[in-house]
């Protein structure tokens, strides 16, 4: 028997990033809950592999590209959002990335997983810099004030946010990443201060290993090879439980933060790491 | 839609403190998910409520007459479990009560959820009284834990979920022993989900903030009925969701805990607190 | 008595944002025990004031007017500090500034409206409280790096942990501030480069000033006056440059990563 407050029928999704990996994940896992869902990412044509996928559930996808570190575009998905669906119900801040970088590189640097080998780093750029910390935390930040007008008129609205076990746990070479990932926690926890008035809940899940494209292309300085080394030593390594999560159970938790049954939770960052940041 | 990950069909969930307020309420919710239920508390008549309850909804319920301090009651709760049932696929440590009392008496305080209001408290925190609600508390849940993990570990597999209170994350003046066993129960929870991760065993708790249950009355004997009332009416204000919870909000969250769809979550303490503790 | 170890004799201190407030009380403290200071800021005026102070304590002061905001800037600041003194010991990211706005106007739902945060004021702040801090971290970094040995702080605020309504881009900013000191100080640990955060609780200085908020002094007085801390009271800003002094000493070398708060936050 499964109740009723998981359901979202009737509910409408923005999803941003929704073209793979986890996005695209917590995308379908909310259509089949039952929400039409607006796909939001750079490109059209990977978005439109999630729009059949959400379709095949019988729910409907509306697909926008916008790059979420430019305001204007956001601006316009939102706009698409409200005119094709009328409200927005639940938006998940999925957009993120990552490329590591020292801040200074010394030549001395190991990977401690592959500690025979020599990582070709190269010192952090204010590009490096400002990429990161825009994509990650500028675009959450972004889409949750061109969102949030029209959940405060709503009286209603659940905004999930996408963090990282990197927000608690130092990773190497990744102060910018780091430091954009606790951010995003904190700006969690002030919009869930701000808006607790307005009924509108906003909480973060904080992914741990997952294998998604993200996990090479933040490895510049690493063979395709080599991270799949690093891939296979993690679960022994780092993760209590011993595995890299499937992207469906971070769909489950995004649809558990969506739907009424956590409608009395607010300002939470959950951690869906398979035990990382117990440790 | 429901997903089917949420579904709690087949299972069997040993709740303590089941005998009302939040116990009875994730005992109540957990049966409704599909589970089968042993209650435990020491009050029988209050436990037989719930047990009709429980099989009101098309579930069975075995009754355990048990008081957690006393581990050779927890663990013939938990001989009775295996002899009816066969197995425990989650416990939930509940029990617990609490008794507001300074460590010294400076005639000074005044209530944490209404400042101008002067407590007059009987007199210090007595060594009896720290043993006693560190004992049902901290001990409690690690008598539970220690007759109860054995089974998991076996099975390999499991869902411990212990419930803590915004107090073990913050504040607590006036309620050090409370406060202290709740923090401990935090980390008790992140150790053990650390050393049963290999054995699939997850442990999770639920930080409850503000519920109206009995232990908001029997924790304050300095003060009358009508003075707690108007204490919980005006700490709204304090509350971001200005409104205390309701008990079946925590029994969902309990569900999503004990389910498979939070398979990968361990080690995690999740607030439930209408953004109190994100203050 | 007083413990060797506490002493900053022979030091070279860079402190951003120094002309006043917390900034000006740290490069004067350090001084106090000993340091010779590099002052920056926007303002060259401003900075001369302190450089003055520093000087009649008897230590050095060189004045380097720096848009922190500006790498190119930064990285000549920390040029101009090497070829003053040769080494630089410690560096002090205090330059920050806040604008208290929330993130949705509270007058209606249009986002254009000005009691609502901007783009241009997030991106100003979040530049200040933590580009800023990058750009010095990495100009000073590869000196201290080199040399194996430094001693990096940065301010944090407790909005950076706690509340931050109507603050958010501030309180995000510290929060990001904070990591990026932890994530550092865990980088630099090989190379025996501490670099921790302090922060100073409640403490009279214009930050408070938010002339966003629209207040009259008056008003602003008494808005600030119903603030407390679990002391019950606010800071001294001496009390915040004792701590810097003793963050930045051989006392603390067993420390980094951390973060260290006055005024009772967190409790």
């Amino acid at each position: 028997m499964v109740l009723k407050e998981f359901s979202l029928d009737g509910k409408v999704a923005i999803v941003t990033g929704a073209s793979r990996g986890i996005g695209k994940a917590i995308a379908t896992t909310m259509a089949e809950a039952g929400a039409d869902i607006v796909a939001a990412a750079r490109t059209a044509s990977a978005l439109e592999q999630t729009a059949k996928e959400v379709r095949k559930f019988g729910r409907k996808c509306l697909v926008v590209t916008a790059d979420m570190t430019k305001m204007e575009q956001v601006e316009n998905m939102v706009n698409k959002t409200i005119a094709e669906f009328g409200k927005i119900d639940v938006l998940v801040n999925n957009v993120g990335y990552d490329s590591e970088a020292p801040l200074v590189v010394t030549g001395e640097e190991r990977s401690g997983l592959l500690p025979g080998i020599k990582l070709n780093y190269k010192d952090m750029t204010e590009e490096t810099w400002r990429t990161v910390i825009e994509a990650n935390l500028g675009a959450t930040f972004r889409c949750c004030k061109a969102v949030g007008p029209h959940m405060v008129k709503q009286k209603s609205g659940k905004i999930i946010n996408i963090g990282s076990f990197c927000a608690l746990l130092y990773g190497p070479a990744d102060t910018h990443y780091g430091a954009a990932k606790y951010a995003i926690n904190r700006l969690t926890k002030v919009l869930a201060l701000e808006w607790a008035p307005y009924k509108i809940n906003v909480n973060c899940i904080g992914p741990g290993s997952y294998v998604t494209q993200i996990r090479y292309d933040s490895r510049p300085h690493m063979t395709r090879e080599q991270v799949n080394q690093v891939l296979e030593k993690i679960p022994n390594a780092v993760i209590p439980l011993g595995y890299h999560g499937d992207t469906r159970v971070l769909g489950l938790l995004a649809v558990y933060l969506a739907s009424p049954a956590s409608d009395y939770m607010t300002g939470q960052v959950i951690y869906l790491d398979g035990g990382i940041t117990a440790q | 839609m429901i997903l089917k990950e949420f579904n709690l069909d087949g299972k069997v969930a040993i709740v303590t403190g089941s005998s009302r307020g939040i116990g009875k309420a994730i005992a109540l919710t957990l049966a409704e998910a599909g589970a089968n239920i042993v209650v435990a508390a020491r009050t029988m008549s209050d436990l037989q409520m719930t047990a009709r309850e429980v099989r009101y909804l098309g579930r069975r319920c075995l009754i355990a007459h048990t008081d957690v301090t006393k581990m050779e009651q927890v663990e013939n709760m938990v001989e009775k479990t295996i002899a009816e049932f066969g197995k425990i696929d989650i416990l939930v440590n509940n029990a617990g009560s609490d008794v507001e009392s300074p460590l010294v008496v400076t005639g000074l305080e005044r209530s944490g959820l209404v400042p101008e209001l002067r407590m007059k408290y009987a007199g210090d925190m007595t060594e009896k009284l720290w043993r006693n609600i560190v004992d049902t508390h901290l001990i409690g849940t690690f008598r539970c834990c220690k007759a109860v993990g054995p089974h998991m570990v076996k099975q390999k597999s499991g869902k411990i979920i212990n419930i803590s209170s915004i107090i073990g994350a913050f504040d607590g003046a006036n309620d050090l022993h409370y406060a202290v066993s709740k923090a401990g129960i935090n980390h008790l929870t992140k150790v053990l989900a650390l050393e049963w991760a290999p054995f699939k065993v997850n442990v999770n708790g639920i930080g409850p903030g503000s519920y109206i249950t009995a232990i908001r009355y029997d924790c304050r004997p300095h003060l009358t009925g009508e003075q707690v009332d108007e204490l919980l009416e005006k700490s709204l204000g304090l509350i971001p969701s200005g409104r205390h919870g309701e008990l079946r909000e925590l029994g969902l969250l309990a569900v999503y805990l004990a389910s498979p769809a939070s398979d990968y979550m361990t080690g995690q303490i999740i607030y439930l607190d209408g953004g109190w503790v994100a203050k | 008595m007083v413990l060797k170890e506490f002493s900053l004799d022979g030091k070279v201190a860079i402190v951003t944002g120094a002309s006043r407030g917390i900034g000006k009380a740290i490069a004067l403290t350090m001084a106090e025990a000993g340091a010779d200071i590099v002052v920056a800021a926007r303002t060259a005026s401003d900075l001369e004031k302190t450089a003055k102070e520093v000087r009649q304590l008897g230590r050095k002061c060189l004045v380097v007017p720096t848009d922190v905001t500006k790498k190119e800037q930064v990285e000549k600041m920390a040029e101009k500090a090497l070829a003053e003194f040769g080494k630089i010991d410690i560096l002090v990211n205090n330059a920050g500034i806040d604008i208290r706005k929330p993130m949705v106007s509270t007058k209606g739902t249009s986002a254009s409206d000005d009691s609502a945060l901007s783009m241009e004021e997030w991106c100003k702040v979040l530049d200040t409280n933590l580009t800023a801090a990058y750009f010095c971290c990495q100009a000073v970094g590869r000196h201290m790096v080199k040399r194996r040995s430094g001693k990096v702080i940065t301010i944090g605020a407790d909005e950076g942990e706690h509340d931050g309504v109507n603050d958010v881009a501030y309180a995000v900013s510290k929060a990001a501030l904070l990591r990026f000191t932890k994530g550092l100080g865990e980088e630099w640990a090989p190379y025996n480069v501490n670099v921790n955060m302090l922060s100073p609780g409640l403490q009279h200085t214009d930050i408070w000033k938010n002339p966003e908020l629209k207040l009259t002094p008056k008003e602003n007085e008494s808005r600030l006056q119903k603030m407390s801390t679990v002391l019950g009271r606010w800071g001294e800003l001496r009390e915040v440059g004792v701590l810097a002094v003793f963050l930045a000493s051989d006392a603390a070398n067993y420390m980094t990563g951390e973060v260290i708060r006055l005024g009772g936050s967190g409790v």
